[in-house]
């Protein structure tokens, strides 16, 4: 792959990748992050990207994703523990972007890993052998967190679409 | 429609908003891909500069160019398998080492391609500047760098912490998170002396022996591929295997660019896998500084190597040895007999 075929890939499955990832991280400049990190790995791998490069970029931006998230995790909590300083201010995992309808609002308001199953598992058409390879746990947890993941969701649609009915009714 | 339906098919409609590509994005993933390629081989010039300086090893170009040694050349620091499977019996030692088998004479293994030394970039690995903060991404986790000064080494560096990990340094050599998806293990554990890994231990437990073989298998197969694609290889850049163990010589460089407060994250590491039944064992006589390391991986295993820059003496790294090892033992025994010390990932 030359560059101007890695550039068409990248124009093509750059919006792809983002509107996938953003719902993963819940942050648009992480998602981007993430995103850009799969570019810069596709480029360094580039000699044995297949024909499915948009499903190796995709495994490559979830597992950046995660391992991010995990990393970060990682630091804040050794920082916390070891710090002599509290850091009680909370901290923002504002979306970064609007996403503002009662789905959004229920995915991003999913624990993380319950949010990353049902992205990668309902979003990204992943199975739920990938995710629990991408996740690094059994397929029985990667069903756990997707049924939690799906009730909490569904459980906020059917809220939100009764309030819609209500809202009608009153008018 | 159940709410199931309509919630994934809401999902797939929230997944295809519609985003635009940066501008020049894909050439800058080109250009940053390309910049780590360059300070991979950097990496690799300053680490055997730094041999150069510390190892009082005549090494000249085809010495540096060198096949590596096999696992054999380890013996002088970890003791052989045994069938009694013991976290005691596969420590790192720190006994005097004996006479290795120079680079030059060891048997055949693939040669790795190394760069020749570059005198250009030997600078000790210090502290850049006072910082208040957690350790950048890449360092070891805990590291507490808001006291330390300008210029201090990092091995002054006091805490040292005991944690658990994700598979992904361990069996993920070409470092790109590819074995996260480890699902047989059960645990992971790592002891490390922050700043330089002076030692290190490493364990995965497996319920199953076959699927610890598995890993090991695995793990042989990612380092060999890592070793034939020098190019983009950050982390093992080296390996041999021989007779179910992997010797694995891996070097960290800091990935992106390093800010002000960020403590470079490199350090040499030596490391020997053995199989214990259902338990993969990473023991190692890790480098203390990245000089140590690629010494080692030359065939040189004496742990005066490297420390020249740290100004220690070797009793002090057997002391650093004493206070830590057990203490991870101890811990790692108590995960294997169903405790949980430790900080763990979930």
């Amino acid at each position: 792959m030359d560059q101007g075929e890695f550039e068409e890939l990248y124009r093509r499955q750059w919006p792809v990748l983002m509107s996938q990832v953003v719902l993963l991280c819940g942050d648009r400049a992480e998602a981007a992050d993430c995103v850009q990190e799969a570019f810069v790995k596709a480029w360094q791998h580039r000699g044995r990207l297949d024909a499915d490069a948009g499903g190796w970029l995709r495994t490559a931006a979830v597992r950046v994703a995660v391992s991010r998230w995990r990393k970060n995790r990682s630091a804040a909590l050794a920082w916390t523990r070891l710090s002599s300083h509290r850091h009680d201010e909370a901290v923002d995992h504002g979306p970064g972007f609007d996403l503002d309808e009662p789905l959004g609002r229920a995915l991003l308001a999913l624990p993380t890993r319950q949010r990353e199953v049902v992205v990668m598992h309902h979003v990204m058409d992943m199975s739920v052998a990938q995710v629990a390879d991408v996740l690094g746990v059994p397929d029985g947890s990667v069903r756990g967190w997707l049924s939690k993941g799906r009730a909490t969701v569904s459980a906020a649609l059917a809220q939100a679409a009764t309030a819609d009915d209500d809202v009608e009714v009153a008018r | 429609m159940t709410e199931d339906r309509r919630m994934a098919q809401e999902l797939r409609r929230l997944g295809t908003r519609d985003w635009q590509p940066p501008a020049g994005g894909a050439a800058a993933a080109v250009r940053t891909a390309r910049r780590r390629t360059g300070a991979g081989v950097a990496g690799l010039a300053a680490a055997v500069a730094a041999v150069a300086l510390t190892v009082p090893l005549a090494l000249d170009a085809d010495t540096v160019a060198s096949p590596l040694p096999p696992a054999a050349s380890l013996e002088a620091t970890t003791p052989a398998p045994s069938s009694e499977p013991s976290l005691e019996a596969v420590a790192p030692t720190t006994a005097p080492p004996s006479a290795p088998p120079p680079a030059t004479a060891a048997p055949s293994t693939p040669a790795v391609p190394v760069v020749a030394p570059s005198a250009a970039v030997v600078e000790p690995l210090v502290v850049p500047e006072p910082t208040d903060g957690p350790a950048s991404a890449g360092t070891l986790a805990g590291l507490r760098v808001r006291d330390l000064e300008p210029g201090a080494p990092i091995l002054d560096i006091p805490d040292v912490e005991l944690r658990t990990l994700g598979s992904s340094w361990a069996s993920d050599p070409c470092g790109d998170d590819r074995a996260d998806g480890d699902e047989a293990r059960t645990g992971f554990y790592s002891a490390v002396v922050p700043g330089d890994a002076a030692l290190a231990w490493q364990a995965a437990t497996y319920p199953r022996p076959a699927d610890a073989q598995a890993a090991l298998s695995a793990l042989v197969e990612e380092v060999e591929a890592c070793r034939t694609d020098v190019g983009s290889v950050w982390r093992v850049w080296a390996g041999s295997a021989s007779e179910g163990a992997v010797t694995l010589v891996s070097y960290d460089v800091v990935e992106g660019p390093v800010e002000a407060g960020t403590v470079l994250p490199q350090w040499g590491e030596f490391y020997r896998l053995r199989l214990d039944g259902s338990t993969l064992v990473l023991s190692g006589r890790a480098g203390v500084n990245i000089g140590t390391g690629i010494a080692y991986a030359l065939g040189d295993t004496r742990p005066e190597v490297g420390l020249a820059e740290f100004g220690l003496s070797r009793a002090e790294v057997e002391q650093l040895a004493g206070d830590r090892l057990p203490r991870f033992a101890q811990d790692v025994e108590a995960h294997l007999a169903g405790g949980s010390p430790g900080t763990k990932e979930p």
